[in-house]
């Protein structure tokens, strides 16, 4: 998994690429950059999908951990181009009802304004 | 900041901020200009009243007045639809400075009418105008700033009265100098000009504030207002208006029957009554220079640091000493003196700068119709109606006794009100702020089932690994009921894309497919055979010989195997002699291996696992897993686990994880445990557990926390934030990093301060104090300040209002430093 990271009005992109999997972590968790932006006063964090070909049930408590820390600081943390499979189970599995998804990268953008 | 010098004289007598003065002086000469024009005008109206139509008439003049003032709240009210606030007001002050002219002209003329207009003239007059000028402090201030700073413009009223009474009882050249109305007239004309320019350093201000505070400031404008009946209705319909309304009444009632009791025992007192005018005007003298005094001394002192509760009550608990100290001995001079310099001075100050006050979280479109209807109409109301219950206690011969039981009964049901009202003010003040969020763990249990979303990723990832684990995760899907179609439509989604990629050996020849889902299998059946055929012997001593084969291979080539069998054990007997392997496979230095094994160890609940697991806690990779498999110990384990929280030789990232696992734990053990080693705490985990406190206290809001252990945390936070902002302050060279970094440390302090505060006070309560304190804006700040003012007791509201007030940096070092002082001595 490659994490690449730029800023939009804002609000910080992670792009990452690859499996988020247990076994293809190296050296720093998605959460753990998460925790370092948040520490560093971010508060409006977008993670792109759109290169993601898998995840595991160590990638969903990745989201959901990173998700936990940006809200209780009182931040946003959002999605954006998730594959149809994986929103599929994300559906299913009710982690819609949680996280905000977008197709859209603009109008995810615009969404942490409007909040 | 350069300090002007009307600040430097200012801030010796009243707690201003930099910038305030103009405003401050400009509404102090506002009311001073109207009271004394005021004053002056209700000695000429009285004197010519008395002059030309006599003291028998006044009642007709106050019933004729009260009839006109519903006119001129209809009127008030449809003029405020169309007059921005600023005109409606000069005009009115015109207005009032002609008509007052007019008076002048017409006076010499002797028309026999002309008093008794002149009188209900002054009635619209005072009654126009104060509702005007607080109805302009309530648009311009929010209520800490009304707090500071009342005091001082208050005093401008007092002070009004003081010279409008002197200038004409000194400078009066006959009975009824009408020169005096040219006097009020020029008064009110430089009033006018004194407004025009206080709102245009208002609108400057406005331009120069955020969008946010000039959109707020901007909503005030919009009110739609109609006429009396309207007027009437907001305030039958609110609870926390009706309060005020009643509050409001019973004051004047109380100060109608007051009055007759003073003048009935000074009448009767051998030591003034040959001198009563001399004693009058001496007493009235006085008593309005100890109101000034009062207010300008005391007023804000006292609701700053006692609250509105207390300041509220003060004014009608020393009347009731006072009406039951009359009814024990009903002629006593001192007691009248007491009583009736007491209902005036405090009426004058404490109690209309604190009535204000409960206005102010009012929204706009509530509170002018609210203030127009009671400060214009109810107010004349009440005093007319004390008057008529105290004409039936006459009626009935009620001596001085009596009338101050009966004052007494009233001033017990103004004190109830008034507890009623600031508990009414406190949720107002609520109101007004928002809860932006809540703790998202909290909402993430409340609307997610982790361990089942888990299952169905793992049930998907396995498709492509082993049939054997994927079957595993279906039966264990359909051993908690999740089975359902969606997943089932789920799991089938493609299923023409999945390979086995690796086998057990032992199942390797039946496993050449991956089982696919059908519906014709009985879930019940299923659940039954496969417990069965687990607890069998032969089972176990089969499957004996295979796991300990697959352990024995080193390297990740077995890894699927392992994986296997970490699951497996899972579904077994605690105390089948497989589950004896689990210990192996969880300290396995396969992340995948390790976290099944987690996951069964999380089903079977034995005590011997619990350390291999707590080392798993250390690496971000198997954190997750430990800490939901160790949750599922549940309070058993809360002793284990605190002694690794104190331990200072474990690593720190493991005993801030475990201080995580006690707050999901959440019991009161684990409460008690984390307060402990946050008391004892030698490294740093200060944030972590009280993180895990704040997360206890959102899951499980009846668990109870020491307050007295909880004081002593807070000490030492507020201790630390002032050694931090002191260190912030005293280096301005320090590098960007360096400086960035303090702010952070001022940041999370803070937001600790507010988790403890949290665990003895309402959370929510606390939890939107901080919330909108840190959205930063003027207003959003100040109403944040407010609710915690009405919500901490008085020994935290001493240690923390210091620290949080929206104060200039110069002023919040010196406020540190005396903390850090008084935090000292103990």
């Amino acid at each position: 998994m490659v994490i690449g990271t730029r800023e939009k009005n804002d609000v910080l992109i992670f792009d990452i690429e690859g499996e988020i999997r247990r076994s293809d972590i190296t050296d720093i968790t998605l959460h753990q950059l998460v925790k370092d932006q948040l520490e560093n006063g971010r508060r409006k964090i977008l993670l792109n999908f759109e290169k993601v070909e898998f995840i595991d049930s160590f990638g969903v408590g990745e989201i959901l951990a990173s998700y936990i820390s940006t809200h209780n600081l009182g931040g946003k943390l959002k999605l954006i181009k998730i594959s149809k499979k994986l929103f599929l189970v994300f559906q299913v599995t009710m982690l819609t009802k949680v996280l905000e998804i977008f197709d859209d990268e603009k109008i995810a953008l615009d969404s942490f304004f409007k909040d | 900041m350069a300090q002007s010098r009307s600040y430097k004289i200012l801030s010796r007598i009243v707690e201003i901020k930099p910038g305030e003065e103009k405003i401050a002086i400009f509404l102090f000469s506002y009311f001073f200009l109207i009271t004394s024009s005021y004053t002056i005008i209700k000695s000429l109206r009285v004197a010519g009243f008395l002059d030309t139509l006599g003291a028998n008439k006044i009642p007709v003049a106050r019933l004729l007045g009260a009839i006109l003032m519903g006119f001129v709240v209809a009127l008030h009210s449809k003029l405020q639809i169309k007059t921005p606030r600023h005109l409606l007001i000069i005009f009115s002050l015109i207005f009032f400075s002609s008509t007052g002219f007019l008076f002048w002209f017409f006076f010499p003329y002797k028309w026999n009418w002309l008093p008794l207009a002149c009188w209900i003239w002054a009635d619209v007059f005072v009654a126009v105008l104060m509702t005007q000028f607080w109805i302009a402090v309530n648009d311009l201030f929010n209520p800490r700033e009304v707090k500071r700073l009342v005091g001082f413009f208050g005093s401008g009223g007092i002070l009004g009265g003081i010279f409008g009474g002197e200038l004409t009882g000194l400078l009066a050249k006959s009975n009824v100098d009408t020169n005096f109305l040219l006097v009020a007239s020029g008064l009110l004309i430089i009033c006018a000009f004194v407004v025009h320019s206080l709102f245009i350093w208002q609108r400057k201000n406005e331009e120069a504030s955020s969008t946010l505070q000039r959109e707020a400031i901007g909503r005030r404008e919009e009110v739609s207002q109609v006429g009396f009946r309207d007027c009437f209705d907001t305030v039958r319909r609110n609870t926390y208006l009706k309060l005020i309304a009643a509050g409001v009444a019973l004051t004047l009632v109380v100060s109608t029957f007051i009055d007759w009791q003073f003048s009935f025992i000074v009448q009767n007192a051998s030591a003034v009554k040959n001198n009563l005018t001399s004693f009058f005007g001496h007493f009235n003298a006085g008593l309005l220079v100890f109101s000034f005094f009062l207010q300008i001394l005391l007023t804000s002192r006292l609701i700053q640091n006692y609250g509105v509760r207390f300041s509220l009550l003060l004014y009608p608990f020393i009347l009731l000493c006072c009406s039951m100290g009359i009814a024990i001995v009903p002629l006593n001079f001192y007691f009248a003196l007491i009583i009736k310099s007491s209902d005036k001075s405090l009426s004058y100050s404490i109690n209309q700068s604190v009535r204000e006050l409960l206005y102010i979280p009012i929204s706009p479109e509530i509170k002018y119709k609210a203030k127009i209807f009671i400060d214009m109409f109810l107010n004349r109301f009440s005093k007319g109606f004390g008057a008529v219950l105290l004409i039936i206690l006459l009626y009935f011969n009620a001596g001085v006794r009596l009338v101050s039981f009966v004052s007494a009964i009233l001033i017990l049901g103004w004190i109830i009100l008034n507890l009623k009202v600031t508990r009414e003010y406190a949720n107002t003040v609520k109101q007004k702020l928002q809860m932006k969020w809540d703790r998202a763990d909290k909402i993430v249990a409340e609307k997610l089932d982790v361990d089942y979303t888990k299952l169905v990723f793992d049930t998907l990832e396995s498709r492509n690994r082993s049939s054997v684990l994927y079957a595993m995760h279906l039966f264990d899907l359909i051993k908690q009921e999740k089975l359902t179609p969606e997943v089932k439509r789920l799991i089938s989604y493609k299923s023409d894309e999945l390979k086995v990629s690796s086998l057990g050996t032992l199942f390797e020849e039946e496993a050449a497919t991956v089982p696919e889902w059908d519906d014709s299998i009985a879930e019940e059946s299923l659940k039954k055979d496969v417990a069965e055929i687990m607890s069998l012997d032969a089972y176990q001593k089969v499957m004996k010989g295979y796991v300990q084969k697959v352990l024995a291979e080193k390297g990740l080539e077995t890894e699927t195997a392992k994986m296997e069998v970490a699951k497996a054990i899972g579904m077994m007997d605690p105390h089948s002699p497989l589950a004896e392997e689990l210990e192996r496979l969880l300290e396995d230095e396969s992340a995948e291996v390790s976290r099944l094994a987690m996951e069964s160890a999380g089903k079977l609940v034995q005590k011997e696992h619990v350390p291999a697991i707590i080392q798993k806690l250390q690496s971000p990779l198997t954190r997750e897993d430990a800490s939901l498999a160790l949750e599922k110990y549940g309070s058993k384990i809360v002793g284990t686990l605190s002694d690794y929280l104190g331990d200072e030789e474990e690593e720190i990232e493991l005993r801030k994880a475990v201080a995580a696992v006690l707050s999901r734990v959440a019991s009161q053990e684990a409460t008690d445990f984390l307060m402990l080693e946050l008391l004892e705490a030698k490294v740093n985990l200060d944030r972590e557990i009280i993180d895990a406190l704040d997360r206890i206290r959102s899951l499980k809001p009846d668990v109870q926390f020491e307050g007295e252990m909880v004081r002593l945390e807070l000490n030492r936070e507020v201790k630390k934030r002032c050694e931090i902002f002191l260190n912030f302050y005293s280096k301005a060279e320090l590098e960007k990093e360096k400086r960035k970094a303090l702010e952070k440390e001022l940041s999370f302090s803070l937001i600790n301060i507010f988790k403890l505060l949290g665990l003895i006070y309402s959370r929510e309560d606390i939890g939107r104090a901080y919330q909108n304190m840190k959205a930063g804006t003027k207003e959003s700040v100040a109403y944040a300040l407010e609710l915690l003012d009405n919500t901490l007791k008085k020994e935290d509201k001493d240690l923390l209002l210091p620290l949080l007030e929206d104060l200039p940096l110069e002023e919040k070092a010196r406020r540190c430093q005396n903390l850090l002082r008084a935090l000292a001595e103990g």
